[in-house]
């Protein structure tokens, strides 16, 4: 008897797994028409997390952040929007945006040099840097070939505003360059027919999940810009 | 109309002549309470209540505001509890040994249809029995519903042609003693928390610490006159940042700190151990950077968050005109 209703089971499935494919294929057709007409992708936001270590050192030529705060590497946040009015074809997206951020460091206050005391009072150190940049986009793979892959450069200023309180208070800006390199992964292939309906209703052509290593040298006054960042993040274009 | 008609129309006249009239037609408030700590009148200083500065005040009273004149009303209170005064069984019995309501006394009403209760009437209690007498003792803040019976001063068994109820809120338990974490700290801003030491009803966030700074140093909280500054924290804060600087005390120099916690309806505890605070300035992020934080910058005087706020309202603008 259980030798009967094992395979009799396994049949079932499998007959019940054919059926939502089968309603895939017969909507495969007015999908790809679909994705033709989908709208016109002109606009990028990203919001991501990641590390920060500002160069900036101390008198003695070791890093500040380690010396004052114990090597806090923020987490930083950031926004960003990016307007992309021309496709370059077969190439991908050709644009411009601002990028915001913000980190914050905290320890305990020193009392010397050298740390041997703590206070009871914190040391703060809070980034806001604002980046200006161009922005390229490259979607061969994705749009051409069905790879889900997404290459983004960016180049551009950075503008870090900072405050530190604790100790002796201190604010303002300092200016420099500022590149990323971006890898994303399109994340329409998990559900076409949804990304289709994200298009169709709020006008998102496709959502992506990126990694980005950035690097600046934002060091007009102090030296707040980083050899090289991380961050990763969640995408829109739209 | 015959006379059986006639019969029954008298007899329905004579009942509504004796039976008492249950309707609640005055419609009562708490306008302020005045004594203990000033003349408080507005809604946050009602739902506070009194407390024992008010017990405390010869002269406290409590003013109601009642939406009719009927001449005088006769007072009475459920002492805490859930008693209906009007038309429980014994609530307002003459036989004094049996009533389960509190008398207070007979008032009259101002001609702006007011009623000042002093609050020492109300902690007397019943003068009959004696009942009540223990509002102003270690109650944890109670509401007491005050009854006004329009008994043309009749008091006790008097007819009640009309009447109205009013919640009091009374508080005359005082919270207890806030612990602090550490005895010394050190800093120029120099954070000292406490924890509110809750005193079982009062929620955290609807009390207040109150925090004595003696500016002559530490150990000087026992002497009198020792010049202090005294800071009320807002509602539900559990710490005071204590600003050295602010305070003129130099480097090494010393100020002791001590909390009590206020209540909702203002009772203050009894005060904490003390707290020793000396200034010792501390090593910053702009004290041991190279060439330390330049005034100015590049892009001195420019708010970051101004900065940020502007370019978000610039990229609202353009997101909003996408695709026009």
């Amino acid at each position: 008897m259980k030798r009967r209703i094992v395979p009799a089971l396994l049949l079932s499935a499998l007959a019940l797994s054919a059926l939502p494919g089968r309603a895939d294929a017969q909507f495969s057709g007015e999908l790809r028409a679909r994705e033709d007409r989908s709208s016109r992708e002109m606009f990028i936001f990203e919001f991501s997390v990641g590390t920060y270590t500002p160069r900036v050192q101390t008198v003695g030529g070791t890093s500040a952040i380690e010396a004052v705060f114990d090597g806090d590497q923020g987490p930083m946040l950031h926004l960003e929007v990016d307007i992309a009015p021309f496709r370059i074809p077969y190439v991908g997206l050709l644009g411009a945006g601002v990028a915001l951020g913000w980190s914050r460091y905290s320890a305990p206050l020193c009392a010397n040099d050298s740390c041997t005391q703590q206070l009871d009072e914190e040391a703060n150190l809070r980034l806001w840097p604002v980046s200006p940049q161009a922005v390229l986009r490259v979607d061969t793979l994705a749009r051409e070939f069905n790879i889900p892959f997404v290459f983004t450069g960016k180049l551009g200023m950075d503008i870090v505003f900072y405050t530190a309180s604790g100790g002796t208070e201190g604010s303002g800006s300092s200016v420099g360059f500022r590149w990323a390199l971006q890898a994303a992964l399109e994340l329409d292939f998990i559900d076409r027919q949804r990304a289709n309906v994200l298009d169709d209703e709020f006008g998102i052509n496709h959502t992506t999940l990126f990694f980005e290593l950035y690097g600046s040298n934002a060091n007009s006054t102090l030296d707040l810009g980083t050899d090289i960042a991380w961050a990763a993040g969640l995408g829109m274009t739209f | 109309m015959n006379r059986s008609t006639q019969i029954i129309l008298l007899a329905s006249f004579a009942a509504a002549a004796v039976s008492p009239v249950h309707a609640q037609t005055i419609a009562a408030s708490v306008a302020e309470y005045r004594g203990g700590d000033g003349t408080r009148t507005t809604n946050e200083d009602i739902a506070r209540g009194m407390n024992i500065a008010d017990c405390e005040d010869p002269d406290a009273e409590i003013v109601l505001s009642l939406d009719m004149n009927p001449g005088q009303v006769d007072i009475w209170h459920s002492n805490g509890q859930s008693v209906d005064c009007i038309n429980a069984e014994n609530a307002r019995s003459a036989n004094a040994e049996m009533r389960t309501c509190i008398h207070l006394t007979n008032l009259a009403v101002g001609a702006d249809r007011q009623v000042v209760i002093p609050v020492s009437t109300l902690a007397a209690g019943d003068e009959a029995n004696g009942n009540g007498n223990d509002v102003c003792a270690n109650r944890n803040r109670t509401t007491y519903r005050l009854f006004l019976l329009d008994t043309d001063a009749i008091a006790d068994s008097g007819m009640i042609a009309s009447w109205g109820a009013v919640d009091v809120v009374l508080d005359s338990q005082s919270p207890g003693v806030p612990s602090v974490e550490n005895a010394t700290l050190a800093g120029t801003n120099v954070p000292v928390e406490w924890d509110p030491a809750e005193d079982g009803v009062d929620a955290v966030t609807n009390m207040r610490g109150r925090v004595e700074i003696f500016t002559d140093g530490c150990g000087m909280t026992d002497v009198e006159g020792a010049p202090k500054e005294t800071v009320r924290t807002n509602l539900g804060e559990t710490s005071y940042t204590v600003d050295l600087a602010a305070l003129e005390v130099g480097d090494g120099g010393q100020v002791g700190v001590r909390i009590a916690t206020e209540d909702q309806a203002g009772n203050i505890g009894d005060f904490s151990s003390e707290v020793c605070v000396t200034r010792v300035t501390g090593q910053g992020f702009c004290d041991v950077v190279e060439g330390g934080c330049p005034e100015g910058c590049s892009a001195g005087g420019v708010n970051p968050k101004n900065t940020a706020v502007f370019a978000f309202l610039v990229l609202a603008f353009v997101v909003s005109r996408r695709k026009q």
